[in-house]
């Protein structure tokens, strides 16, 4: 399962990426699901973001989303703190 | 801009909101600010929020400019035009349009200041005035 990564503002700087493409080798239903799987692989950070992830958001191809929602091989997945524009 | 809007035929008003970069917040002074965005999804979240004012209201033409990157205190950071046959439907519209675009455009603002640099946490009143919105719906 493929998947494009992004990350912005504060997580960009934590994780010190803004995007990345990630190769699944089990397929994954959600973001959540996702996260799970990072921080059980990599520890540190994506532990840290699996704990707090209630405040931060997720897009799904562009569009605001929920941590519980589909996610697809081929998704661009993005994950950010609130929005502060305007 | 705005002149350009009221040439249209049947507009009676254009009003227009600016929002600027403030050089104080929370006693720090502010150096610098940085806007980050979300390319791709911010033109599509920006025309969603556009689509979902026509719908509410009877509305000629909306623009909305959006700055990124660096941005000094007194600086324009946003600003949003409405043109409609009567005041009403614009005033109504800009003001929905710009509390749609603080939680729902993908910006984020982080603040270089002499007590150096923060992210901007998202505020409480800029969620409630959106709630305030659904009434519409």
């Amino acid at each position: 399962m493929n998947l494009k990564l992004l990350f912005f503002a504060s997580l960009r700087e934590q994780f010190d990426f803004s995007q990345k493409e990630i190769t699944l080798t089990k397929e994954v239903g959600s973001a959540e699901e996702f996260l799970l799987v990072m921080s059980k692989k990599n520890g540190g950070e994506w532990i840290n973001l699996l704990e707090n992830k209630e405040t931060y958001k997720v897009a799904i191809n562009q569009e605001l989303a929920s941590w519980n929602d589909p996610i697809h091989s081929g998704d661009e997945l993005a994950i950010f703190p609130p929005i502060t524009g305007g | 801009m705005i002149l350009e809007l009221s040439r249209k035929d049947n507009v009676g008003a254009v009003v227009s909101f600016s929002g600027y970069v403030r050089e104080f917040s929370k006693e720090k002074q502010l150096k610098y600010m940085e806007l980050e965005h979300y390319p791709g999804m911010t033109e599509k979240a920006l025309e969603s929020i556009i689509q979902k004012a026509k719908s509410y209201w009877n509305i000629e033409q909306i623009t909305i400019i959006h700055r990124v990157g660096r941005l000094l205190p007194k600086d324009i950071i946003v600003g949003v035009i409405v043109s409609s046959r009567h005041r009403s439907n614009a005033f109504k519209a800009c003001e929905f349009i710009i509390d749609f675009l603080k939680t729902e455009a993908p910006f984020w603002k982080k603040e270089i200041s002499d007590k150096g640099e923060f992210w901007v946490a998202e505020r409480q009143e800029d969620i409630i005035k959106k709630t305030n919105w659904n009434k519409l719906d």
